[in-house]
C-alpha cells in the first residue's frame, strides 16, 4: 500500500472522524456504523488526504511510518480508506448543510387521563406543518376504538411513519394489533410496555415491528435514556447535529395534560391544546424554537464526546440546572471513555 | 399575477415529491402536479382572437398559461381523456391512432411553453426525452471530444467475431432501455450490461436482430453526473470494490454497499460535458461515465429524465432544494 509515493491515502468522504477527549471514532454514515480509534491517532487521521505517501515519509520518522502504515492498512481493510493520485477529485461532504422542507419533522403526543384530544385537528395541523414522524404514547390501557379514533386521519400526505408506545393489555394483542397494522400502513412500530414477556416480531403486513417489553412505564420520565441503541449514524442525523439539537430540533409535543411543549418531559409549556393550536405554537409562540439551536458542541461534557454527532441527546433530564449540561441519563464519561452501553 | 408552477411527472417519482415539499415550505401556493397516470381536460386553446389564451384543467384545478411562472417537465406524459368515436367501431384502432396523433400536436403545443410565452421559466423537455437517441448521444459526445467506448451495432456474427478479436472482452446492452418482460405473473429484467463471450457468439446464427456491442473497459470508478442548467453534480461509485457490481452497478450488492462519494470533475471533462449538453440541447440530465484504469473518463450514456435522488442524498447536494428555488424564482 505504501509502495507508490505519489498516491494519497484518503478517507471516503462518508467516513467522518470525530474527536473525543480520550477516544475518537470514524463515523461511517453510509453503512451506518463506526470504528473506534484512540484519540492519539486522531491527528494522523486528520492528515489523511493532505499528504501523499512520499510526503508522509518525509514528515514522520521511520518507526512512526510503520505504525501509520499498519493503521492505514486497517482502515483500508475496513473500506474506510483508499489510495488515489488525485486527492482533489474527492471533495469533502458538505456536512454543514442540513435542511428540511418542513417546519416540524417529528411530534410526540402523550395521552393521559384528564383530557380527550381532537385528533382530527391535531393531525390536520401536523400535516400543514409537514410533520413526518409521529409518536403516540399512552400510559394507561385504552380500547381498540380509541386507537382507531386517534389514527383515523393519519393517511395524510406528509407522515412517513407512526409509532405507538402503549401499555400492554390482554385485549390489545394479536388480532387487534394485526387489525391496526393492516388498517394503518404508516404504523412502523408498536411497543407494548408493561408486557409479561419480552418479544418482537414483524406484523403480517411486513412493515410494522411489534415489540413486547417488560419495561415498566408509568409516564414520560422513561424517556431520555442515552444508549448506543438510539444512536443514528446516518447522513441526516450527522449533518443536523452539527448545528441543531439532535432531539428537539423541529419537534413539537403534547404532554399528558394537553400542554403543548418542545417535548413532553420539558417544564416549559406554550399553552394548552384546548386553547391553542399546534400550528399557532409552531409558527409563532415566543421562544418555541430557541432550544432547537442547542447543538452538541455547546453542551458541557458532550462537546468532548466522540459520539456527539450521532447521539440522541435529551434536554429534559439534565445533570445540572443549565440548559447546556449533559443528559443525566447518560452514563458515558468521554474523559475516561468508559460506561457506554 | 404569475404564480402557477406546473410540474409534469409520475406518481411514484420521489424527487418530484421532495421538490414539491420544498415549494410548499417556501410558501408557493399554486403548485400543480400532473402525473402521467392521470388524464387532463383541455378547456381551450384560443389563438388569433383578441384574447389569445391557453387553459387546461386537471383534477378540478385550472391551469391558465397567462398565470404560469415556471414549468418543470420531470418525466412522464400529458395524456388526454378518452373519448368514444361513435359509429367507427369497425376501424376503431385506426381512428384511435389518428386521435393519438391529433392529441400529440396539442400536447406538444401545451408543453412547448417557451414558444407560447417566452417569459415562463422552463426546466426539462418532453420532446428531448422522446427523441433522446443513445446512438446519437454517443456520436455527439465523441465529436465534442469526450471519449466513448468503441461501439458497434451489428446483425452479423462475423462482425462480432472481428470485434471480440480486436478488443478481447466485449459487452452488450440494450440499445434503447433495459427491458422488462412479464411472464406467468413474474417480471423479468436483464442485468443491464452483460459480457459477450466467444462461446456465446459462437452459438449465434450468422444473421440476427441488430445488437449493440461495446469494448469492455476496466474501470477504477463509475462517475454519475446530474447536470442542471449549466451545473454538474458529480458522484463517484467505487464499484470495483465488489465483484458483483463490476459490470453494472445496478447489480447492487447490498451487504457490501459500494462506496459513494461526492466527486469533482476535472475542468476539461466538465467543459466537455457542458458542450455535450448544449449540443444535445438538454437543460437537465444524468450522465454515466467511467474512470478507467488508463486514467480516462469514458462516457456511457445520458438520461434526460434520470434519477438524482440517490446522488443528491449520498452527496448531500440538496438538488431538490435547488430545483424548487429555480421554479420559485422563475430563473436559474
Ligand atoms: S449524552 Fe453521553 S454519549 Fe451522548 S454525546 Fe453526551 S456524553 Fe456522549
Amino acid at each position: 500500500m505504501f509502495t507508490n509515493d505519489d498516491n494519497y491515502p484518503m478517507l471516503y468522504s462518508c467516513c467522518l472522524p470525530v474527536k473525543g477527549y480520550k477516544n475518537s471514532i470514524i463515523c461511517d454514515i453510509q453503512r451506518q456504523s463506526y470504528i473506534s480509534i484512540p484519540s492519539t491517532l486522531y491527528e494522523i487521521t486528520m492528515d489523511i488526504g493532505k499528504y501523499s505517501i512520499g510526503q508522509l515519509k518525509m514528515k514522520y520518522v521511520d518507526e512512526d511510518i510503520e505504525i501509520i502504515e499498519l493503521y492505514f492498512r486497517y482502515l483500508w481493510e475496513q473500506k474506510y480508506l483508499f489510495y488515489t493520485p488525485f486527492p482533489s477529485s474527492f471533495p469533502k461532504l458538505d456536512i454543514g448543510d442540513w435542511d428540511e422542507s418542513s417546519v416540524i419533522t417529528n411530534a410526540i403526543i402523550d395521552i393521559g387521563e384528564d383530557i380527550a384530544y381532537n385528533f382530527k385537528d391535531i393531525l390536520h395541523d401536523l400535516n400543514v406543518l409537514g410533520c413526518r414522524q409521529l409518536q403516540i404514547r399512552c400510559y394507561s390501557i385504552k380500547s381498540l376504538s380509541f386507537f382507531d379514533d386517534a389514527l383515523e386521519n393519519t393517511d395524510s400526505n406528509n407522515l412517513d411513519a407512526i409509532e405507538l408506545i402503549i401499555a400492554y393489555s390482554a385485549d390489545i394483542i394479536d388480532i387487534p394489533i394485526e387489525y391496526l397494522t393492516n388498517k394503518y400502513p404508516l404504523l412502523s412500530r408498536i411497543v407494548l410496555f408493561n408486557a409479561p414477556l419480552n418479544n418482537q416480531y414483524l406484523s403480517g403486513t411486513g412493515n410494522c415491528l411489534i415489540v413486547y417489553s417488560t419495561q415498566q412505564i408509568d409516564d414520560e420520565t422513561h424517556c431520555g435514556a442515552i444508549s448506543k441503541d438510539f444512536f443514528s449514524f446516518n447522513i441526516k442525523a450527522f449533518t443536523e447535529s452539527q448545528n441543531w439539537n439532535s432531539c428537539l430540533n423541529r419537534k413539537i409535543s403534547i404532554d399528558k395534560h394537553g400542554l403543548i411543549k418542545n417535548c413532553p418531559s420539558m417544564k416549559r409549556s406554550y399553552g394548552s391544546i384546548v386553547e391553542k393550536s399546534l400550528l399557532e405554537v409552531a409558527l409563532s409562540a415566543n421562544g418555541f424554537k430557541d432550544l432547537w439551536h442547542i447543538k452538541k458542541d455547546d453542551i458541557s461534557g458532550c462537546k468532548d464526546c466522540e459520539y456527539r454527532y450521532v447521539c440522541s441527546d435529551c434536554r429534559a433530564y439534565l445533570d445540572e440546572d443549565s440548559m447546556y449540561s449533559k443528559p443525566v441519563k447518560c452514563r458515558y464519561d468521554p474523559y475516561e471513555a468508559i460506561h457506554l452501553e | 399575477m404569475r404564480d402557477t408552477i406546473l410540474i409534469i411527472s409520475e406518481y411514484s417519482d420521489v424527487s418530484t415529491n421532495k421538490v414539491m415539499e420544498y415549494l410548499h415550505h417556501h410558501g408557493e401556493k399554486k403548485v400543480i402536479r400532473i402525473n402521467a397516470e392521470d388524464v387532463i381536460n383541455l378547456n381551450g386553446i384560443d389563438l388569433g382572437t383578441d384574447k389569445s389564451s391557453v387553459s387546461i384543467s386537471y383534477l378540478n384545478r385550472e391551469i391558465v398559461y397567462d398565470e404560469m411562472k415556471s414549468i418543470w417537465y420531470r418525466r412522464g406524459d400529458l395524456l388526454c381523456g378518452k373519448f368514444n368515436a361513435y359509429g367507427t367501431e369497425a376501424i376503431e384502432s385506426q381512428v384511435n391512432r389518428f386521435l393519438l396523433e391529433e392529441w400529440r400536436v396539442v400536447r406538444d403545443f401545451l408543453l412547448g411553453v417557451k414558444r407560447i410565452d417566452s417569459s415562463v421559466f422552463v426546466l426539462g423537455d418532453l420532446s428531448k426525452e422522446e427523441y433522446c437517441n443513445k446512438l446519437h448521444n454517443l456520436n455527439i459526445a465523441h465529436t465534442v471530444g469526450i471519449k466513448i467506448p468503441p461501439t458497434i451495432i451489428t446483425s452479423r456474427k462475423s462482425e462480432l467475431e472481428k470485434f471480440i478479436n480486436l478488443y478481447g472482452i466485449i459487452v452488450t446492452k440494450a440499445i434503447s432501455n433495459t427491458p422488462t418482460f412479464h411472464f406467468e405473473n413474474s417480471n423479468y429484467s436483464t442485468r443491464g450490461t452483460a459480457i459477450l463471450t466467444a462461446e456465446g457468439i459462437n452459438k449465434l446464427p450468422d444473421r440476427f436482430f441488430p445488437i449493440l456491442a461495446q469494448k469492455y473497459i476496466d474501470k477504477v470508478l463509475e462517475v454519475r453526473v446530474f447536470y442542471i442548467k449549466g451545473d454538474c453534480y458529480a458522484m463517484a461509485i467505487f464499484s470495483q470494490d465488489s465483484e458483483k457490481t463490476k459490470i453494472d452497478y445496478r447489480n447492487y450488492d447490498h451487504e457490501q454497499a459500494n462506496r459513494i462519494v461526492p466527486f469533482k470533475l476535472p475542468t476539461i471533462v466538465k467543459q466537455r460535458i457542458l458542450k455535450l449538453m448544449r449540443a444535445l440541447d438538454l437543460d437537465t440530465g444524468s450522465l454515466d461515465l467511467i474512470y478507467t484504469t488508463h486514467n480516462e473518463f469514458v462516457f456511457l450514456e445520458v438520461n434526460p429524465c434520470g434519477q438524482f435522488d440517490w446522488l443528491s442524498y449520498n452527496c448531500n447536494y440538496y438538488i431538490e432544494r435547488r430545483i424548487a428555488k429555480m421554479l420559485s424564482n422563475g430563473k436559474n
